[in-house]
């Protein structure tokens, strides 16, 4: 019994790890080319920021100042923790021009406004209930970037097209469903 | 119809992962502009890709709160980022510099420490009377006192020695000893040095060092200098010795050699 707790244990530690990871590389490539595609910056210095913002958004994390995963997403408040860290390095650096300014200030796009948030919420909610399979497919697809011939195989499909084909029936479901919630709301 | 769906979709997909180069873009959104229904659908669109990475945000937020920052370090693999590096050459400065300041730090600590100092250097001072002022108003019982405190100092019973001095001879607090012999507030200062009581040693003796008309004045100076050093002041062992010194008495040679052996340095 000890034993079989341990192992239980000591696995919901590599799985908990395993986000933790999985979520701190996606972010960091995202990041790294958000960065680069707007700011003339260096990948290293870029990568070395990315990595101080997380530890920053971890300390927030630890300290109760973020009390939960933000409507806006986690992604937006690292990356904002990001976008301050990399305007600092500017100023240090004195080689900010105003432009790239404007342009990180460019950089979020997802809304703050109270309609927003509540749309997201119901859409929090919608994929929450979807199936497992389709839930697995998209966050396979649109979570961990995989290409549809690794989700095929990952999922068992005979090929690439069915893995597209189960990817494309689930979001198609899914839009559907938000778009009657939506229109009931009188959103749209 | 499908196909063009699924078209659109990927379309859609590649604005909102950010996978389109700026050209595309820019003719994207222009589309966005132009067509509601796109515009519609890339809405909802975005709004399910938020709420899948919701999920998974979900579970990394909760495998933070569990973990310490050492352990999230060493997950991320974390390191000095290397921007926030010194320059090599000012790394090489920084590090000479604490080498020096390490050098001159050993180099000039004192050669002697005080307790060696000590060591080398107190004696115990050896009852010595002076004709007693006002020696004759003294008591019968009082002298005999004096002779046995005296008797037992010489015999280095120090604590007894300072309970006649104490219970009989000397009163309580400064105001009382004017009118009294120097010897004997001297001589209890000696055995409560002895005895460990410094701080009453050292108001004794620094009561007697106050004023050249006490005959002790000089043996207080050079007491109270080896009081401070075994608390280890030595600023104030060498100011004591530098009074000494300026008095140019029997004291002075000593106090000279004493201060000497205080200011030696290492230098390595």
């Amino acid at each position: 019994m000890i034993h079989s707790l341990q192992n239980l244990f000591g696995s919901s530690r590599k799985n908990s790890d395993n986000e933790i990871t999985r979520l701190y590389n996606l972010y960091k490539d995202s990041f790294i080319a958000y960065m680069l595609k707007r700011n003339s910056i260096d990948e290293e210095t870029v990568a070395d920021i990315y990595q101080e913002s997380f530890i920053v958004l971890f300390q927030d994390i630890q300290s109760g100042k973020l009390k939960g995963v933000p409507p806006s997403t986690l992604k937006t408040y690292l990356f904002r923790i990001g976008i301050n860290k990399t305007l600092k390095y500017f100023e240090q650096q004195r080689k900010l021009p105003q432009t790239d300014i404007d342009r990180i200030n460019e950089l979020m796009d997802s809304d703050d406004s109270a309609e927003w948030m509540e749309k997201q919420e119901i859409a929090n909610r919608v994929v929450n209930e979807m199936e497992e399979l389709c839930k697995k497919v998209l966050k396979l697809y649109y979570w961990e970037r995989k290409s549809m011939r690794e989700i095929a195989i990952l999922m068992d499909y005979k090929n690439e097209q069915g893995a597209k084909n189960r990817k494309s029936s689930c979001m198609k479901t899914l839009t559907e469903r938000l778009k009657d919630i939506f229109r009931k709301e009188g959103w749209i | 119809m499908e196909n063009n769906n699924k078209k659109r979709q990927e379309t859609i997909d590649r604005y909102l992962m950010d996978e389109m180069t700026p050209a595309e873009k820019n003719t994207f959104e222009a589309q966005l502009t132009a067509d509601p229904e796109l515009r519609q659908q890339t809405e909802l669109s975005r709004h399910i890709i938020h709420a899948l990475q919701h999920d998974e945000e979900q579970a990394a937020f909760r495998a933070m709160q569990s973990l310490s920052e050492k352990e999230l370090k060493n997950l991320i693999g974390a390191s000095q980022p290397e921007y926030r590096k010194q320059p090599f050459g000012i790394r090489l400065a920084v590090a000479a510099a604490a080498v020096i300041l390490l050098l001159l730090y050993i180099g000039t600590r004192p050669q002697h420490s005080t307790e060696e100092l000590f060591a080398g250097y107190y004696t115990i001072q050896p009852y010595e009377s002076f004709p007693i002022r006002g020696g004759n108003e003294l008591t019968i019982e009082k002298r005999q006192k004096i002779k046995e405190a005296k008797e037992l100092y010489e015999q280095e019973e120090y604590q007894q020695a300072l309970h006649i001095y104490n219970n009989s001879l000397l009163p309580t607090g400064k105001p009382g000893w004017t009118n009294e012999p120097e010897e004997l507030i001297f001589y209890a200062a000696i055995c409560e040095f002895e005895t460990g009581n410094l701080a009453g040693s050292t108001q004794k003796l620094t009561w007697l060092a106050a004023s050249a008309e006490f005959d002790f004045q000089e043996e207080a100076l050079w007491n109270l200098a080896f009081i401070y050093l075994k608390e280890n002041k030595r600023n104030k062992a060498r100011n004591t010795l530098k009074q000494l010194i300026a008095i140019d008495g029997d004291y002075t040679e000593k106090a000279k050699q004493l201060l000497d052996e205080l200011n030696k340095k290492r230098w390595f």
